[in-house]
């Protein structure tokens, strides 16, 4: 009886240590971390930098399953507002995904149909959904829902008669004018005053081509002309506008190698791009189709086609990617919106699994975002010593090196500069370091040139001399002799 | 050994005569390939210092990429084309020259890209980014008088006046890749016959 007793708590025992749930940790992340080698553009293998920490669907939150969750936008405080498309409502829940409240798109009493609304913004005060198939931007009040107006297809002098207004991204900058990513225009980003009226296209995208194809193009008929792809300029994916007031822009396919623009309120594109890769993605199939804003001038760009997300900092340099199309945890079916919530964490909304997938920090991306914090603020002796950190965790990382290495320029150490450039394959830095270490070492060895200039002139003089004496003694002597003679 | 010296000496006189200096080599035989085949070994070791020992701003390939005997091979192989291309095509257009003639030639006037190759290399080290456009011009300088020599020297063996060698030397290059062109389908085409050939005999041995 005693020993049935012992193997049933056994029993229990074993049972209950592997009845514990697993945490997200233990389960197989279903995605490696990447990042582009300055040296030659190779794959670098990276330690994970974000790792998925839970998952939510809609009847977590006790409000039944999300039907097309399209886009999500986070407020101030750091709620998120969902846009549950196929319901016809917006869901808000907190930063911890526990809910909140929620309300249903109504106008007149009457309950409208937004299924194909693509983007949701929300300001201060206000909601804005592009119910885009109808043309129109939806304007509700943030605290109790209740619709206050709409705007739709603007009208203006500039814009062609026929011109279709799909809306598909909107974001609104501190004075309440829109900036509307509309389906189709290649224009420009739409800019709108806050009542709806056309002020001007924005950041339009430059048609890009080659000589060789102009050379062709001369030659083909109309028809053939025709048939070919036309000439016009990429049109917009998403946007989003960052703690200084910069329009994050993203293309479907690159301009110029790069698929993000940084516009300034005038519309020129500012964006820096330090690195030797561009801000494509993979390079190779990659399609922006969202971008987020986040912290110390990150930003993190959804690349729909391969449910991955990469992360940029303000000077280009890609600093990790994470995310797969993948059943498990982690991994996406049909990711369609990004956004920042605290602490660096990073949700994603997939539309075909209608769920929220958030990923946080490990300790890896940690030290690269405090890194980054202190690069920003203009902190390097900090900086450096947390680019040191991720040195240690990844010594392949050449945004590290490169920042470790301009550092040392500036304290003057040379030598561990110029080691430090050539490792992370900075040329023009690297000959400028060289360039310092030559004029150090002509300054400290000009006595020696110095010298040798002197002794070779004085051996030169001499030499000179010597057989100018010697002519002269044979001209005296050639004259003794000729009047000896 | 003496007949080597002389004809590494008269490398020399050809820098400073070359028409002179090619008729002289031809018609009074002042060169020999004993010399043109140390000029190979030459080209081929300085070329190789150049890729290896040239300063890292300076470096244009991947030095983990590099091989030697892959760059000797290509050196080794070029210089035979050219010689057999030049030779074909020159026979069939009147030229004098013989084979080692134009052996010797085409080394002969390989050699300023030596001479520049060895102090070119080392003054990367002293050079910086805004000096760069010397080591262009240095770069830039050898070759075009190398292609200078080659124009005269063809000029001079083959008896063949300015344009003719002009388009002789243009022809040559298009016959080199002509023949690699060949070389590539005669290989393709035995590959074929002997693959064909061993299944015939495996099948004959799976009958027998």
């Amino acid at each position: 009886m005693k020993k049935l007793l012992v193997s049933i708590l056994f029993i229990a025992l074993i049972f209950s240590v592997t009845a514990v749930p697993a945490s997200a940790e233990d389960t197989v992340i279903p995605y490696t971390n990447f990042t582009y080698s300055e040296a030659d553009g190779s794959i670098v293998e990276s330690p994970q930098a974000y790792i998925p920490q839970t998952t939510v669907y809609g009847k977590d939150l006790g409000i039944g399953d999300f039907l097309y969750p399209s886009d999500f936008d986070t407020d101030t405080n750091g709620d998120i507002y969902i846009l549950d498309a196929g319901n016809g409502r917006v869901v808000v829940i907190d930063t911890n995904l526990q809910y909140k409240s929620h309300f249903d798109c109504i106008i007149n009493d009457e309950k409208i149909d937004i299924s194909t609304a693509q983007g949701i913004t929300v300001t201060q005060d206000s909601v804005y959904i592009c119910d885009t198939d109808h043309s129109r931007i939806l304007v509700f009040n943030k605290a109790d829902g209740i619709f206050k107006y709409e705007i739709g297809t603007p009208t203006a002098v500039a814009l062609d008669d026929n011109f279709l207004f799909k809306p598909a991204k909107v974001s609104v900058d501190t004075h309440g004018d829109l900036y509307v990513v509309s389906n189709g225009t290649y224009e420009g980003i739409l800019n709108l005053r806050p009542d709806g009226e056309f002020v001007t296209f924005f950041a339009a995208n430059k048609v890009s081509t080659d000589a060789w194809d102009l050379f062709w193009r001369n030659f083909s008929t109309k028809k053939q002309r025709k048939a070919r792809v036309a000439l016009i300029p990429q049109d917009f994916s998403s946007i989003d506008i960052d703690a200084n007031g910069f329009l994050m822009i993203t293309t479907f396919t690159a301009v110029n190698d790069s698929m993000v623009k940084r516009a300034n309120p005038g519309g020129t594109n500012v964006i820096r791009t330090l690195s030797n890769s561009k801000i494509n993605g993979n390079k190779i199939d990659s399609s922006f189709s969202d971008i987020t804003a986040g912290p110390d001038r990150l930003y993190s760009c959804l690349d729909r086609k391969n449910g991955k997300i990469y992360t940029y900092n303000n000077d280009g340099y890609l600093l990790y990617t994470f995310g797969a199309k993948a059943a498990q945890q982690g991994g996406f079916k049909n990711p369609t919106a990004i956004t920042y919530l605290d602490d660096y964490r990073i949700a994603a909304l997939d539309i075909d699994r209608a769920s929220i997938t958030v990923f946080k920090t490990t300790e890896y991306a940690d030290t690269i975002h405090l890194a980054n914090k202190y690069q920003t603020n203009l902190e390097y002796d900090k900086a450096t010593e947390q680019w040191e950190r991720v040195l240690e965790y990844n010594s392949n990382f050449s945004l590290a090196i490169k920042m470790i290495g301009i550092r040392h320029f500036e304290a003057g150490e040379y030598q561990l500069a110029k080691k430090y450039f050539k490792l992370c394959n900075a040329k023009d830095m690297y000959s400028d370091a060289r360039q310092e270490l030559r004029s150090e070492w002509i300054y400290n060895n000009s006595w020696i040139i110095m010298t040798v200039v002197l002794v070779l002139a004085g051996f030169y003089l001499y030499v000179r001399i010597k057989e100018s004496v010697k002519k002269r003694k044979e001209k005296q002597r050639a004259k003794q002799q000729m009047r000896s003679r | 050994m003496s007949e080597l010296v002389a004809g590494l000496k008269h490398i020399f006189y050809i820098f400073s005569h070359p028409i002179d200096g090619f008729w002289v080599m031809k018609s009074e035989k002042k060169g020999n390939v004993k010399s043109a085949l140390v000029i190979l070994l030459l080209l081929t070791v300085t070329m190789t210092y150049r890729i290896v020992g040239t300063e890292f701003y300076f470096q244009s390939e991947q030095l983990a990429k590099f091989s030697f005997l892959l760059l000797a091979a290509a050196i080794v192989l070029l210089v035979v084309l050219f010689c057999i291309a030049n030779w074909a095509l020159t026979t069939l257009m009147d030229g004098k020259g013989s084979f080692s003639e134009i052996f010797m030639m085409l080394m002969y006037s390989l050699c300023p890209i030596i001479l520049v190759n060895i102090p070119l290399t080392a003054l990367t080290y002293f050079f910086v980014a805004e000096e760069a456009t010397f080591y262009t011009l240095f770069n830039a300088v050898s070759i075009v008088w190398a292609v200078f020599l080659l124009f005269v020297g063809n000029m001079s063996i083959h008896e063949y006046s300015g344009i003719k060698s002009i388009a002789t030397l243009i022809l040559t290059v298009v016959a080199m890749a002509g023949i690699i062109v060949l070389v590539i389908l005669a290989g393709n085409l035995v590959q074929t016959v002997w693959l064909w050939l061993g299944s015939i005999v495996k099948e004959l041995s799976y009958r027998i």
